[in-house]
């Protein structure tokens, strides 16, 4: 019999990237084109299975920052791991991604930190290029390329945030 | 490699103190004293006099326990509580000696903890004050607020502690263990038959909220105590590793906030490393289940003692058999307004063409015909003391209704009945035994036909039915019964006679002698007459003649 293992993880990353919506497709399996800005925190509950454990993910999706308004520090307390979601299809979602790293650097340090190139089904309107991913994998940041609208990656972004925590397959 | 060690470490001790005590053989050789002092510095070395001072002096001792003291301290808590209960009274003595000495000391070093905990109680204090106020002053201007004054009024009870004693209810409905860092859920009870939300989501988002207040307000000490929603309150145990979210429906008592401090603090007692070590498995806090449930207290009103409403029962009993009695009545009076209806129905010659039926009285229209009972010796034959009988009726001739040509008018009518008057008061006298009219009475005759005739005429201009005139004759006394007869006879045929001389139709003449039939005391010559009668012949035109009349034949 497998234990359950509760885990506390955090969607962080600028405003309007699809954090919510990559919450709710992984959660609920649905998207909605209606864009509803997230206020505060908003917290999901999603269960995988790892071998014979359960990891039960409680995600916390945070509200989007950009120059205005900064990650609230107190949200991030505790987690486990972190999704840090960028919007392909806007460059400046890069310097936003960047200055989150070094917050969460600080503030959780050696948390594992998996980058969301969210929107991969807009193809036409790509902005992120090898240079900017390289920029991010200097930081140590693994990156996959999602859409929360076609359900590509969103799974297997979940999944390997929790090999990068340790509770993996492979990990155990 | 440990068996290994010994020995050298032997070999090194037993060489140490042989090479100084070479030295100090080869230098003091004389005396006995010298020997023994050579025998002692053989014995304990170099390290003679310091020994010996140390066994003298304790600065050394001092020295070496201080070094060891805290190391040692340390150790002793970690293994048993034996240091602390030994050196309690000595601390505590120690307290109580340094505050006599000098209160200043104490007062400042407690004075910053001091006032923000008092600040925070007093706070608490009037906040609980305000809230059992404004319960109160929601419920003293109510009926039941009102009920409540005169049961304590009753039970000689101060109206404040029966309304304590009343609003006392409450039900702690969940009971969740947080972990404060991560805020996930450690462990969750709820209360039987109450519908939870996901525990694990609520203690989430508690932890999100508090974190959210304390940022908003960035107030790292002060934590989120309670949230209220609607009945619903949530008291937050804050500890330093876990928080205890207790969900409250209703009001809650001291007791229990007393009872989540103290759950909070032996869960932090009991689960110190597992709290520490928390990695996401709950599993070690599934034995927190019983000092969680302990929680789950709830209070009800007390149920009020389910007496029998008596007073209610009686009055809707009251109403019901005044009901019942109010429709029994009508019921009886329908009957009895049938009944009368229906002997009205039966009364002959009555013909019923309206009813009114009232509350209490009973109005019949009818129509009657002339013949029958008036309509008041009807009622009063039927009335009954609970029915107001009133019947209207009208008299009406059935059968066939007369068809009018022309009716007379009213001066017609007396003309005629002025003629009528006129001939029938003309009398024609008759000498003793004789039949034939004398010279003077002769004289009558001419207007007499004149009237008739008059008469005729008028008969025939109001179609009126055919006129006939009876001639009646007399005879005195003197004279048998049978010549009297014959004599009358014969006298009223002499008018006749005259009559049908003048152009009266014999038709219309009835003549008759009737004899002797006066007293004596009227005269021989009066009682020697002829007399005219007018007869109607009744048909029934006539008698439409009568009803409009109203006094033309009514014989």
């Amino acid at each position: 019999m497998g234990k359950v293992i509760a885990k506390k993880v955090c969607m962080v990353g600028p405003f309007a990237v699809g954090k919510t919506s990559l919450v709710n497709r992984f959660v609920k399996s649905i998207f909605s084109d209606k864009y509803l800005t997230t206020i505060g925190v908003k917290i999901s509950k999603k269960q995988i299975d790892v071998n014979d454990d359960k990891i039960q993910l409680m995600i916390w999706d945070i509200e989007g920052v950009d120059v205005f308004t900064e990650l609230k520090p107190s949200f991030l307390r505790g987690a486990s791991g972190v999704l840090l979601v960028l919007d392909g299809t806007r460059l400046k979602s890069l310097d936003v991604a960047i200055e989150l790293q070094r917050v969460l650097s600080q503030q959780l340090p050696g948390v594992p930190i998996i980058g969301l190139l969210n929107k991969s089904d807009l193809t036409y309107e790509w902005k992120l290029g090898d240079s900017e991913l390289r920029e991010l994998e200097k930081l140590g940041i693994t990156t996959i390329m999602t859409s929360a609208k076609t359900g590509s990656n969103v799974e297997a972004a979940f999944d390997s945030l929790v090999n990068a925590m340790g509770l993996g397959p492979e990990g155990v | 490699m440990k068996e290994t060690e010994e020995p050298t470490s032997l070999n090194g001790l037993e060489e140490k103190p042989d090479d100084p005590s070479k030295a100090g053989f080869s230098s003091d050789s004389s005396s006995a004293d010298n020997q023994y002092l050579k025998l002692r510095k053989l014995l304990l070395g170099d390290d003679y006099s310091s020994a010996l001072n140390r066994y003298i002096s304790k600065e050394e001792d001092a020295e070496r326990v201080s070094k060891v003291l805290p190391e040692a301290v340390k150790q002793s808590a970690q293994e048993n509580s034996s240091l602390g209960e030994a050196l309690a009274p000595v601390v505590d003595k120690a307290i109580a000696n340094s505050i006599v000495e000098n209160p200043n000391r104490i007062t400042n070093i407690i004075f910053p903890i001091m006032g923000p905990a008092i600040r925070k109680a007093v706070a608490y204090a009037l906040s609980e004050m305000v809230q059992s106020l404004n319960t109160l002053l929601e419920q003293s201007l109510t009926f039941r607020s009102l009920n409540w004054r005169i049961r304590a009024w009753r039970s000689g009870m101060p109206y404040a502690q029966y309304v304590l004693l009343q609003t006392i209810q409450f039900r702690v409905e969940q009971v969740l263990l947080v972990h404060r860092e991560t805020g996930l859920l450690l462990h969750s009870v709820s209360a039987s038959a109450v519908q939870t939300q996901d525990p694990e989501l609520v203690s989430s988002m508690l932890t999100a909220i508090t974190d959210f207040v304390n940022d908003s307000f960035s107030s790292a000490e002060d934590t989120l105590e309670r949230i209220r929603f609607g009945h619903l309150e949530i008291h937050l145990m804050v500890g330093p590793q876990a928080i205890l979210a207790v969900a409250v429906r209703g009001t809650i008592p001291d007791e229990l906030t007393e009872k989540a401090n103290a759950t909070i603090e032996t869960i932090h007692a009991r689960y110190r490393s597992q709290l520490s070590l928390f990695e996401g498995d709950r599993e070690p806090f599934e034995s927190t289940h019983p000092i969680l449930s302990e929680c789950l207290i709830s209070k009800k009103v007390i149920e009020k003692s389910k007496r029998k409403p008596w007073l209610a029962i009686i009055v809707l009993l009251m109403g019901f058999s005044f009901l019942v009695k109010q429709q029994f009545e009508r019921y009886q009076y329908g009957l009895l307004c049938e009944e009368i209806e229906q002997s009205i129905r039966q009364e002959p010659g009555y013909v019923v063409i309206a009813i009114n039926k009232d509350k209490d009285s009973l109005a019949l229209e009818v129509l009657r015909s002339p013949i029958s009972r008036s309509a008041d010796s009807v009622r009063l034959g039927l009335v009954k003391d609970k029915v107001a009988l009133t019947i209207k009726d009208t008299v009406v001739h059935f059968g066939p209704l007369p068809t009018v040509a022309g009716v007379p008018e009213i001066r017609e009518i007396e003309k005629l009945q002025a003629l009528i008057d006129k001939l029938q008061r003309t009398t024609f006298y008759f000498d003793s035994d004789s039949v034939a009219l004398s010279e003077t009475e002769l004289e009558k005759i001419p207007g007499f036909i004149d009237d008739l005739r008059q008469l005729q005429t008028l008969y025939a201009e109001l179609a009126l039915s055919e006129l006939q005139i009876m001639i009646m004759g007399f005879a005195d006394k003197s004279g048998t019964t049978i010549g009297n007869m014959s004599v009358s006879q014969q006298r009223a045929e002499t008018i006749s006679a005259i009559l049908t001389k003048n152009d009266v139709s014999s038709d219309i003449i009835v003549a008759w002698g009737i004899g002797h039939i006066d007293h004596s005391y009227i005269s021989k010559k009066t009682q020697r007459r002829v007399t005219v009668q007018v007869l109607p012949k009744l048909t029934s035109n006539n008698r439409i003649g009568l009803d409009q009349g109203g006094l033309l034949w009514e014989k």
